[in-house]
């Protein structure tokens, strides 16, 4: 691939990221308002955002959470705090990721430009990737993946341009996005790794003095640094314990491994585009780092508990996003967002208004018996939407019971002490 | 035997306070200025007497807000330093067009006040230059009190195009003022000011004089970029070096790019003579001529550029002679501040809206940080010692606390991280390492600052000498 700094118009990187952004947030505004369906990460990030932002008293920055990365609830404040609908609507982690996704295809579009790809064959690996069913939907339900992206596409981008030019600017951008990208999910605490892994070998390809590999090392790890130390000082002034994250993450479990190879997996697929992409690197030394990283993911992916179907777990993300437009896969999302988080981190402390179709009866309750009766009314219609309570211990509170006279709850699925119901009619 | 200019009684260097008094800055307050801050002051105590906690929440959101404000604007300038090379560059090609019969005649002016330790040395800089010495007029500005410096001068037998101007002993005994007086003895096609530890690469004046011919008129100022010869010295001379790097490499440029008024360094400034003295010369009664200097002539519809040459200066390496520097620069930013205040509308109208934020951002930005950081660096740590409630309420709102938040915990960083960018964009790879202890840096920022705020009421324009020679030149 030849080196073209800049090829394309500019208004061909605006078309492909207007094009993604209202394809985004249309389907972002159909998979709530129209299917009901939600993430249930997603549901808890603006749950914390809203209740940051307006719960009674003081700023509580507690519910902003600390056992998740901090990013995507600290993105949803702003839009929140600005309109209290984004978040009852359960449109804000929407939002936020729709314009991520964009932004990642528009950061793609410059990196094949500049890289030397042609046009209609950057148009195509767009439309391939902004299409597909994973990168479709972290952009559509709030998914912290889509921030993930972006954060790993601007460090390609920037990682590309630095081994052509050598400018300062894309040092410092490649040293910002990689340390972003933790912040928005752990799992992408491989992408810093793998940004000083690249600065290194670029630097000894080239041979450079100690001492400018000294001040480019410091560039590259101050922000790193700056965000762990950040991370572990705001838990600790804030919660208490600076590893706040670590002695909250819920007991590992099939599940929990579950989560974490979806996510490694999207971060390994995205590490390839980058390697791939980096030019000078030798091909099958690049090739065999793809084989190697991808290869070690699905294994562990496809590693069972006795009596589990191999496939189940490895691509069983794949079946739930690529029936993102069905309403009756709705369940399975719950269920895996329900096994994933194992429903601690769902919820935030303090009144939050919701109308979703899936429902939480948890002790505190939270939903007002009107918005409650209305969402089962609408999750009846002819769309075949199914409802749900979620609740732990022995099951939904006196006052859910209560509200939910008429009908009757079906067990479903139950999980480390919780338990999905399905709301049926009473006939 | 070096030729000595007879004092010149018609040279007019305080003309900038008969022609313009009001942009002189004799007057530290204006009797406008005086009321107004009169008027504030009593009402702010009224307020606080009355709704103590209403006030500081009000006041601290505007500081909140302006901190933003201020901090997007400065890394707003070293995204764009960052992305392009904005200094003028000069290719050998244009300098070897530059033929001997088309070079313009340059004056220097250097002016000196006990500086008879470093005359030696900066003799012999100048003679480094790399320009016929028959279209130079290197003027000593020698004061004539100094009779340490006027006697350094005649041992050292100096020829043309060297020779002696002895300014009168007059008030005040400012740099500027002396700088005037050699303004007006010079006829010269362009004219450069260096400080006596200057070290200009030596073939400043060429690439001065072809990026001249390069930029459009309007453009009457060059400033070459400033850095230190003694960077590794000590602690102290690694941060002014970083922070040098930073203001000369990445902010100024960034500036030029967007137009907007540049605070020029107190040397390295190179004009078109006849320009200079349209605008009056510089201002003799404010310890920041060159910053003033910078404001004026934006407010008269010129620029200035940043030429791609370096002067390599002594950083001051002890730390008190370093803050009675750092509290001249402050007390003269303030000074510019008041004088180009007292009239706000008109400075509007000559600057525009978008010059004249960044006047406000920029300058007044600079004395705001200096006196207002260290209010805030003890509420944090009252806060974090003891929870006082009274810190939560002024920053109840959320959006306050929200900008607090990223101004605390994310604009510091990137201003901490700045400094290492200088150090790169600059080369000096090991300094990088030192920026991160910054922080401590600012807190003598502040110490000038306010040692500036106070000498502005007392000495305003007591001119704190800085010393040379500490540090051996390379």
């Amino acid at each position: 691939m030849s080196d073209t700094q800049g090829r394309g118009a500019s208004w061909e990187g605006w078309l492909a990221f207007l094009a993604a952004l209202v394809a985004y947030l249309a389907l972002a505004w159909r998979a709530v308002r129209v299917i009901g369906r939600v993430d249930w990460e997603a549901l808890a990030s603006t749950a914390r955002a809203y209740d940051a932002a307006h719960a009674t008293g003081s700023i509580n920055l507690p519910l902003i959470g600390f056992a998740d990365p901090p990013l995507p609830v600290l993105l949803q404040v702003p839009l929140v705090y600005l309109n209290k609908a984004w978040a009852t609507e359960g449109l804000a982690a929407g939002l936020v990721s729709a314009l991520a996704g964009a932004l990642t295809v528009a950061v793609l579009w410059k990196l094949l430009r500049e890289v030397g790809v042609g046009a209609a064959a950057t148009w195509l690996l767009l439309v391939l990737f902004a299409a597909s069913p994973v990168w479709l939907a972290a952009c559509t339900t709030g998914s912290q993946m889509a921030l993930v992206g972006l954060f790993a596409a601007m460090a390609g981008l920037a990682a590309s341009r630095w081994e052509r030019d050598r400018s300062l600017r894309d040092l410092v951008i490649l040293a910002l996005a990689a340390s972003a990208a933790p912040m928005a999910a752990f799992a992408a605490s491989a992408l810093p790794l793998a940004a000083v892994l690249v600065v290194l070998l670029l630097l000894g390809r080239g041979r450079r003095p100690a001492g400018e590999v000294e001040g480019t090392l410091v560039t590259l790890l101050l922000p790193m640094a700056y965000v762990v130390g950040l991370w572990l000082f705001t838990s600790w002034i804030i919660l208490g314990d600076p590893l706040y994250f670590a002695h909250h993450i819920p007991r590992p479990g099939v599940a929990w491994r579950l989560t974490m190879v979806e996510f490694a997996l999207c971060v390994a697929l995205l590490a390839c585009l980058w390697l791939a992409l980096v030019p000078r690197l030798p091909r099958p030394l690049v090739g065999l780092l793809c084989v190697l990283l991808l290869g070690t993911i699905v294994a562990a992916g496809t590693s069972t508990e006795p009596g589990q179907p191999r496939l189940a777990h490895g691509y069983g993300f794949l079946r739930s996003t690529v029936g993102a437009g069905d309403a009756r896969t709705v369940g399975s999302i719950a269920k895996l967002a329900l096994a994933s988080t194992g429903g601690k981190r769902v919820l935030a402390d303090g009144p939050v208004d919701f109308a979703v179709r899936l429902l939480s009866g948890q002790p505190q309750a939270f939903v007002r018996a009107g918005e409650l009766r209305r969402a089962l009314a609408a999750g009846h219609q002819p769309l075949g939407v199914v409802s749900y309570v979620l609740s732990e211990g022995p099951g939904p509170s006196a006052e859910v019971r209560a509200l939910l006279a008429g009908h009757r709850l079906v067990p479903i699925w139950r999980h480390d002490g919780w338990a999905l119901y399905e709301i049926r009619p009473v006939r | 035997m070096t030729p000595v200019e007879a004092r010149a009684p018609q040279v007019d260097a305080l003309r900038l306070l008969r022609e313009c008094p009001d942009e002189c800055a004799y007057v530290t307050l204006t009797p406008r200025q005086a009321m107004v801050g009169a008027m504030l002051l009593l009402a702010s105590a009224v307020l606080l007497l009355a709704w103590p906690l209403k006030l500081l929440l009000v006041l601290n959101a505007a500081a909140i807000l302006f901190y933003t404000v201020h901090s997007l604007y400065k890394f707003y300038l070293v995204w764009i330093a960052m992305g392009r090379k904005v200094e003028l560059g000069v290719t050998p090609e244009e300098l070897a067009a530059l033929q001997d019969a088309g070079l313009p005649t340059y004056t220097i002016l250097v002016p000196l006040y006990h500086e008879a330790q470093v005359l030696g040395q900066l003799v012999a800089g100048l003679q480094r230059l790399d320009y016929p010495a028959h279209k130079l007029d290197i003027q000593l500005l020698v004061e004539e009190d100094d009779q340490e410096t006027i006697a350094a001068a005649g041992a050292l037998k100096l020829e043309k195009p060297f020779r002696l101007v002895v300014v009168p002993d007059s008030q005040p005994k400012t740099k500027p003022k002396a700088c005037n007086y050699g303004l007006y003895l010079s006829h010269s096609d362009l004219l450069v000011i260096y400080d006596a530890e200057d070290q200009p690469e030596p073939d400043q004046l060429q690439k001065a004089a072809a990026a001249f011919l390069k930029v459009p008129e309007d453009v009457i100022c060059l400033q070459a970029k400033l850095n230190y010869f003694n960077q590794r010295q000590n602690l102290l001379t690694k941060w002014f070096t970083a922070e040098y790097s930073v203001w000369f490499d990445l902010f100024l440029p960034g500036l030029t790019a967007t137009r907007a008024p540049i605070p020029l360094g107190g040397t390295s400034n190179h004009f078109r003579t006849e320009k200079l003295k349209e605008l009056n010369g510089w201002d003799p009664f404010n310890v920041t001529e060159d910053c003033d200097l910078g404001v004026r002539l934006a407010k008269r519809g010129y620029a200035t550029a940043v030429v791609d040459s370096t002067t390599w200066e002594e950083a001051s390496s002890s730390l008190w002679g370093w803050i009675r520097q750092r509290s001249r620069w402050a007390k003269g930013y303030m000074q510019t501040w008041l004088v180009h205040m007292r009239r706000p509308w008109r400075l509007l109208r000559q600057l525009g809206l978008r010059d004249f934020c960044s006047f406000q951002l920029f300058i007044g930005g600079t004395v705001f940080c200096y006196l207002v950081n260290p209010i805030y660096w003890l509420l944090t740590l009252v806060w974090l010692l003891w929870r006082w409630q009274v810190i939560a309420a002024v920053f109840a709102p959320a959006w306050v606390y929200g900008f607090g938040a990223l101004c605390l915990l994310l604009g510091n960083f990137v201003f901490v991280y700045l400094m290492v960018a200088g150090c790169m964009k600059r080369g000096y790879y090991d300094l990088a390492k030192w920026s991160v202890l910054t922080p401590v840096y600012w807190v003598l920022m502040s110490i000038g600052g306010w040692k500036a705020a106070f000498q502005l009421l007392s000495r305003p324009h007591y001119w704190e000498k800085t010393t040379h020679g500490l540090a051996a030149p390379p």
